[in-house]
């Protein structure tokens, strides 16, 4: 049996401690999938607790045709999503434009051949010009450059949360990337 | 095979999503296709970005927040309990009129009667009256008689 099924099965039965252990290991995942559709920290920690508390109120109905970790990606990509849509009634942001400099600093990054080349540079900044990227690109292809590249779910997952085909998400990613490159002017 | 096609390809080959067959006919077009060679290097590179980029920081106290939040949410739930504590004014006096009415329904045959009851006591009173009537009659002329 995995870690998250006893897990789960922990917190059907009401156990606290079992939800807490869940909150501890998706809590890293779920702030950086929030941050990098978001592209902010604003609203991070409110979208984040309300991941969890749907979660809590909704697992005894969670019926288990995907994994937890797909579950809890799908709330959180949710959640993001109604957040945007409030948002963009809001304001839009025009400050999605990569400088020169920030241009020229990537460049350097990504032909570095050297292994200590993350050590010299600031990963604040980086981090960053990175996020400005993605902001730049339609909610989609945010979405799913967030899935693939910093949540790390394969192909199957990443239909499961976006409720997409495979053949889409291997579309979309392809087209992702091919608007990142143009951002970038490789 | 178009480049397109291998160009989509190659974006699955940098994710690891294609079986050997398929990761065969790719590098076999690499060989010849100076093109896609670029656009590999090009896909390698933006996904050397993302490994670069950091983690963000989580906001400090996040779970005490949430756990407080999650009580205040149970305590709720008890809400319609106080609601209902609020209206029990209202509800004992709704209960007793209620009750009445049960009883008397089950009882209504002593206290109401039906109106076919109604009916024969009228026509016995009639009968009644007829028959004092003739009382009346007989003794009235028996005496006439005896005058």
């Amino acid at each position: 049996m995995n870690v998250d099924t006893d897990l789960l099965t922990e917190i059907k039965h009401g156990n606290e401690d079992a939800f807490r252990k869940l909150v501890e290991k998706y809590k890293p995942k779920v702030f950086n999938t929030i941050y990098s559709i978001m592209g902010d920290t604003q609203d991070m920690e409110d979208i984040a607790q309300n991941v969890f508390i749907q979660v809590y109120t909704s697992i005894n109905s969670f019926k288990e045709e995907s994994s937890i970790s797909t579950w809890i990606y799908r709330i959180t990509v949710n959640k993001c999503i109604d957040e945007l849509r409030k948002r963009k009634i809001k304001f839009i942001s025009y400050e999605t434009e990569l400088i020169s400099e920030e241009k020229l600093k990537l460049e350097d990054i990504i032909s570095s051949k050297e292994d200590d080349v993350v050590d010299k540079i600031d990963k604040k900044e980086l981090g960053e010009i990175i996020q400005k990227i993605l902001d730049s690109l339609p909610e989609k292809y945010r979405i799913i450059l967030t899935l693939k590249e910093i949540d790390g779910l394969s192909y199957k997952e990443i239909s499961e949360v976006m409720n997409i085909s495979i053949s889409k998400v291997k579309i979309w990613l392809f087209r992702a990337r091919q608007q990142m490159k143009n951002r970038l002017s490789f | 095979m178009k480049c397109k096609k291998f160009k989509i390809m190659l974006s699955m080959y940098i994710d690891n999503e294609l079986n050997q067959d398929e990761k065969n006919l790719v590098f076999k077009h690499l060989e010849t296709c100076t093109d896609c060679k670029n656009e590999l290097e090009q896909l390698n590179k933006i996904k050397r970005l993302f490994l670069l980029k950091e983690g963000v920081r989580e906001p400090e106290f996040f779970e005490m927040k949430l756990f407080n939040r999650i009580k205040s949410q149970n305590n709720n739930i008890i809400f319609p309990t106080k609601f209902l504590r609020r209206l029990i004014p209202v509800f004992i006096p709704t209960i007793v009129v209620l009750v009445m009415i049960v009883f008397l329904i089950f009882h209504k045959s002593k206290y109401f009667r039906k109106s076919d009851e109604v009916f024969t006591d009228i026509l016995l009173t009639e009968q009644i009256e007829k028959e004092f009537d003739n009382e009346v009659i007989r003794i009235y002329y028996n005496n006439f008689i005896k005058e």
